[in-house]
């Protein structure tokens, strides 16, 4: 086994619980920040959003900013038909999180130019799937709509931010190719813990 | 037309929310009780306790920085829309477990025996903020106490306190310093006999920066927005501290007017049309070209409007007699701090990482100041008092 698949092999193991844990929340902080830091603390979120990010950034703006437009506004819908109506099994949403993730990642990697219509497919998708899996049924009322109203905002600005590094990155060649290994990465972590997830329900 | 056709989607959607949520942008805060005790020759006392009997009836207090965030607050609303003749004998039956709650005692340890004399309820009003009651009780204190310490639970709220006292060579009555309890525990003792020493300067510097900066940050949600609201207007240095400039004089203005009482206006109208200036900031911010003089002119006049709402605030919490203007100051300076923080904030989080980007405005600007502008207009319509939510 070489170092980089052990890497990979803790990485993953250490991200899977997390996924059972995700929507733990961090005590006093109120629930709007609980909300900001939801995606950050979702693995499957977290590795979508910044693949996802990543990939945008490496293009020209102009081929992304309407899709981004639409990311926002799946996630506004994903996050209202969650809190209207509750996901049975938001475990198999987290899985989908990260076979995204997965794409995305091997998307950045290739370096291939991408029509339109995929940014735009995979922002209406990718937000509607976040917002889906932004469910908080512990809490009710006013709580949980600062949750969710926070979900939402860390999730937009999450995917700015990847966003943002990622378009810094794609200046020289040395850049565009750091963005690469950390989407193979991405990639890779992701698929370890989807391995792990089936592994462990069979 | 272009900004309509290129947002119309998210912008139908984000109104959606707001009606659909409408709670999420209520403002009822919760006010400390200010309690006064008069204190004369004879060992007459007289407590003044100004108070929402709503909230007392409910139980809401300091620990909701908002009503809307109590269980009950339903029933709070229910007693807040009730004339003074209604909410009298609600409060007469609650009148024995309040006595049973609160109780004055001297330096002794004996508790002085107190009974209310006079219930002031005033008429409904304006239901966006809190009606504050007068509750009057009396008592009898033996001449040989030398101090008295007030209790009032903390399951009544936060509150402040205050005694008169008798200056006997000068003939002179006095009051002594706040006490600010926000704590289940009575006040410090408070003399009779002596003239308490004055809080040092630095304390009360401290005091009333901290207040200032608590009503910002966290507390002062639509403060933040406007603040935030100005910042997103433009990622260069110069138009924000234009602005920040104007807004800063121009609320210091009717800060210092309104608590000298030389102008003020009622809640009914300074509430929405602070609300309605966070709209206003928010549009133009999505439909703007540039700093112009009117955008000037315009956060000046809502600078006057938001010191206003200062002043009301500060008004709750009352100002030391003997140190108004260092207290005034010490709050403006906490307000400013606050303002700071939200700016520094904004420009480490937005305007370090996005303020350079091409899409900056498209991606970050727009759909933030949306969404400034669609929650304060709820606020404005709520504001507005109208008995639609």
């Amino acid at each position: 086994m070489s170092l980089s698949f052990r890497t990979l092999f803790v990485l993953g193991a250490l991200l899977l619980p997390r996924i059972a844990l995700a929507h733990s929340p961090i005590k006093g902080i109120g629930d709007f920040l609980n909300g900001v830091l939801h995606p950050v603390m979702a693995p499957a979120q977290l590795l979508l959003i910044v693949a996802l990010g990543l990939w945008y950034g490496q293009n020209k703006p102009n081929q992304h900013k309407t899709a981004i437009l639409a990311f926002l506004f799946a996630t506004i819908t994903g996050l209202f038909v969650t809190t209207l109506s509750p996901l049975s099994d938001a475990n198999d949403i987290a899985l989908t999180l990260l076979i995204g993730a997965t794409l995305f990642g091997l998307i950045t990697l290739s370096g291939l130019s991408a029509p339109q219509s995929l940014f735009m497919l995979s922002g209406l998708l990718s937000g509607f799937l976040l917002g889906l899996d932004s469910a908080q049924d512990d809490l009710s009322g006013k709580a949980k709509i600062a949750f969710m109203f926070g979900s939402g905002v860390g999730v937009y600005f999450l995917l700015l931010y990847a966003m943002a590094l990622s378009e810094s990155f794609s200046v020289k060649s040395w850049q565009t190719i750091a963005v690469r290994i950390l989407s193979s990465w991405i990639s890779a972590s992701a698929l370890m813990v989807l391995a792990l997830q089936f592994s462990s329900r069979t | 037309m272009t900004f309509l056709r290129r947002n119309i989607s998210w912008l139908l959607l984000l109104m959606l929310i707001s009606i659909l949520f409408p709670d999420a942008s209520r403002a009822d805060v919760v006010k400390p009780a200010l309690i006064e005790i008069s204190v004369n020759k004879q060992g007459i006392v007289s407590i003044e306790i100004r108070a929402s009997i709503e909230a007392l009836l409910t139980g809401i207090n300091g620990r909701y920085k908002n009503t809307k965030d109590a269980p009950n607050a339903a029933e709070y609303d229910r007693l807040r829309q009730m004339s003074s003749e209604q909410l009298f004998p609600e409060f007469k039956q609650f009148e024995k477990t309040f006595l049973g709650k609160i109780y004055l005692e001297d330096d002794q340890g004996e508790k002085i025996p107190l009974s209310i004399e006079q219930i002031k309820i005033p008429e409904r009003g304006y239901t966006k903020v809190p009606r504050i009651s007068l509750i009057k009780l009396g008592a009898k204190v033996d001449l040989s106490a030398q101090s008295l310490r007030w209790y009032y639970p903390m399951s009544f709220g936060d509150y402040a306190v205050r005694l008169r006292q008798v200056d006997l060579e000068k003939q002179n009555f006095h009051w002594s310093e706040w006490q600010w309890l926000r704590k289940d525990a009575p006040s410090e003792p408070m003399s009779l006999t002596e003239i308490v020493a004055r809080k040092p300067l630095y304390k009360t510097i401290a005091n009333y920066i901290e207040l200032g900066y608590k009503h910002i940050l966290p507390k002062g949600t639509d403060h933040i927005l406007f603040i935030l609201g100005l910042f997103l207007f433009s990622s260069a240095w110069r138009p924000l501290v234009w602005q920040i400039t104007m807004f800063t004089i121009a609320h210091t203005i009717t800060l210092g007017l309104a608590m000298n009482g030389i102008f003020d206006l009622p809640e009914r109208i300074v509430q929405p049309l602070i609300a309605l200036s966070i709209v206003y900031v928010g549009v133009e911010n999505v439909l703007n070209k540039g700093l112009k003089n009117s955008r000037l002119a315009l956060v000046f006049g809502f600078g006057l409007l938001h010191g206003l709402g200062f002043a009301s605030m500060l008004a709750d919490f009352g100002m030391p007699e003997n140190a108004f203007a260092t207290a005034l100051i010490s709050f403006n300076v906490g307000v400013e701090l606050g303002q700071l923080s939200i700016l520094v904030g904004a420009y480490l989080l937005i305007g370090l990482w996005f303020g350079k980007r091409e899409w900056y405005k498209t991606l970050v600007i727009n759909p933030a100041s949306i969404v400034i502008a669609l929650i304060a207009f709820y606020w404005f319509i709520d504001r507005l008092d109208l008995g639609w939510f």
